[in-house]
């Protein structure tokens, strides 16, 4: 496969992406930065004064202009903002870079976790919260504990992918001969691989790599959607202080689905990616150890993020978080 | 050996492309995650010396939604005084220089809070501890700001979000915009909503306003 490609091609790919990239780093280190940098912060907060007026706007009007408003930069906002929760894209990469590349099951994820998580903004803040409003704080209180079993899944799945990394490779150690069977992957039903998947095909191994796979699912799913947005837990304050707590969960809903957009499309950028890797490395590298390594080192990267997460959330507290 | 160095190229390009895509934050969760816009009113005394700086904080919507709802005066009185005694070991977020030296400031006498529409309005005067006077050599500067960068503070978009009380005529106010290093405006959009950004990260992002009274020469 990778003699197809013509070499001035691959050439130019290199020189065209390394121009892009300079060209991002010339900007941001020069001039030209401190514009985007201001252009950057002034957005995110246009962004939030856009959310407040909207909601103010339905206060009064309550007009369908108003409420188009509401949906349209919420899901503005969940497509440009949170794209995920601070975690959420790295975990989806990671796992379809290493662990299943499924496209189908990517974009489920994507959207399941965007649903998850706008779910679970509802539930803590409108439906605990109401629950809890003698309690002040009670709302923030379960946001917060919501948040640390989702960086404790996150530390977990990395460490799952490292334990699924290193028993990978000491098979491929041990055997001289190229892996009949693929250990990284969730195996899941007939094992179809789509083309360009990068791995060798091999037989479905029955229930235990199911259970994996089931395992994988779950933790990507729980790790993103158990952490609400702080743009959701906003929204949702100011529509049930307002009264209007069904526009909150319209907003919300559409964040989830600008969120789910954003991270589709990052889903989709990743399985590409690796059928490319895959496909042209396939004659030299029928182990897959690449893509082990880059499974120990993401499922790496998750552990400690997870970790540090966890650790930052029982640390001191802002001065003005009550 | 002939493949190996292209996918690890392609490789190493894809996981570049992928790992400023993936494990680059979404600013949602990124620093900051509340605004507060400031007005200050630098009062002089009789001699011509700043005394103090009269500030008035101006919540976003969200943070007042989420700290006092509607607005109720008990929960105001409860969340000020909060706010205050917590800010008492960060020097209030106000840090204030004479010529280039710090200013201590002294304990604000009274804080006072309302609902300014939905928003929560904070006013509260932080006395310098010793009086200054604000020549050309030795201008009195402030910034007021949230050293962890949890939240942005900035002057109200109004001409007149600083003003002079009681000041000499020759006075003259300057607000210098921020011009913060891309690596801290990097550490913020990459930082968590649980992390903090460390006490230096703040002072990147404030405004920085320059009080400077030519008439005055008295050291």
């Amino acid at each position: 496969m990778s003699v197809s490609v013509p070499p001035l091609t691959r050439i130019v790919l290199l020189g065209v992406s390394l121009l892009v990239l300079g060209g991002v780093a010339l900007v941001a280190t020069r001039g030209g930065g401190d514009h985007i940098v201001a252009w950057v912060l002034s957005e995110q907060r246009q962004f939030h004064r856009a959310l407040a007026a909207d909601l103010h706007a339905l206060d009064g009007s309550g007009s369908f202009a108003a409420v188009w408003g509401l949906i349209g930069i919420s899901f503005l906002y969940g497509l440009f903002h949170a794209a995920g929760p601070g975690h959420g894209k790295a975990v989806i990469a990671t796992y379809l870079l290493t662990q299943s590349c499924h496209l189908r099951r990517g974009l489920a994820l994507a959207a399941g976790g965007a649903l998850l998580q706008g779910l679970t903004a509802i539930v803590l803040v409108s439906g605990l919260g109401r629950l809890a409003e003698t309690l002040p704080g009670g709302s923030a209180l379960a946001v917060s504990w919501s948040e640390r079993v989702s960086f404790f899944l996150l530390a977990g799945l990395g460490l799952l992918f490292m334990i699924r990394a290193l028993r990978g490779l000491w098979v491929a150690r041990s055997s001289s001969a190229p892996l009949q069977s693929h250990p990284l992957h969730d195996h899941d039903h007939a094992h179809r691989h789509e083309p360009g998947c990068g791995c060798v095909p091999a037989p479905s191994t029955g229930q235990i790599e199911r259970a994996e796979s089931w395992r994988g699912v779950a933790g990507v799913l729980l790790s993103i959607g158990l952490r609400p947005c702080s743009g959701a837990v906003f929204v949702l304050a100011l529509a049930n202080l307002l009264g209007l707590s069904w526009a909150g969960f319209a907003a919300v809903m559409a964040m989830s689905c600008g969120t789910a957009v954003a991270v589709a499309v990052l889903a989709v950028a990743t399985v590409q990616a690796r059928g490319w890797v895959g496909r042209w490395c396939s004659g030299s590298d029928p182990s897959g150890s690449l893509v082990l390594v880059v499974a120990l080192a993401g499922g790496g990267a998750l552990f400690l993020l997870g970790a540090s997460l966890l650790l930052a959330s029982f640390g001191p507290v802002h001065p003005l978080r009550f | 050996m002939r493949c190996l160095s292209r996918p690890l190229i392609r490789l190493g390009g894809t996981l570049l492309a992928l790992g400023l895509l993936a494990w680059w934050p979404g600013t949602g969760e990124a620093h900051p995650h509340a605004w507060i816009d400031i007005d200050v009113v630098v009062r002089f005394g009789p001699d011509g010396t700043v005394t103090g700086l009269e500030e008035s904080w101006l919540f976003d919507e969200f943070y007042s939604a989420d700290t006092v709802g509607k607005g109720d005066p008990a929960r105001i009185e409860r969340l000020t005084k909060g706010i205050m005694r917590n800010l008492a070991g960060y020097g209030y977020f106000t840090r204030v220089d004479h010529g280039g030296r710090a200013v201590a400031l002294a304990k604000p006498a009274a804080a006072a809070a309302r609902m300014d529409g939905s928003r929560l309005r904070m006013t509260f005067f932080a006395p310098l501890a010793e009086p200054v006077v604000p020549s050309t050599a030795a201008p009195l500067t402030y910034a007021v700001f949230d050293p962890t960068y949890f939240i942005e503070m900035l002057h109200a978009e109004r001409k007149d979000a600083v003003r002079l009380e009681g000041a000499p005529p020759s006075c003259a106010v300057q607000l210098h915009q921020p011009h913060p290093d891309p690596k801290a405006v990097v550490a913020a959009a990459t930082l968590d909503r649980t992390q903090s950004g460390g006490d230096g990260l703040g002072a990147q992002f404030a405004e920085k306003v320059e009080i400077r009274c030519p008439s005055l020469s008295r050291p």
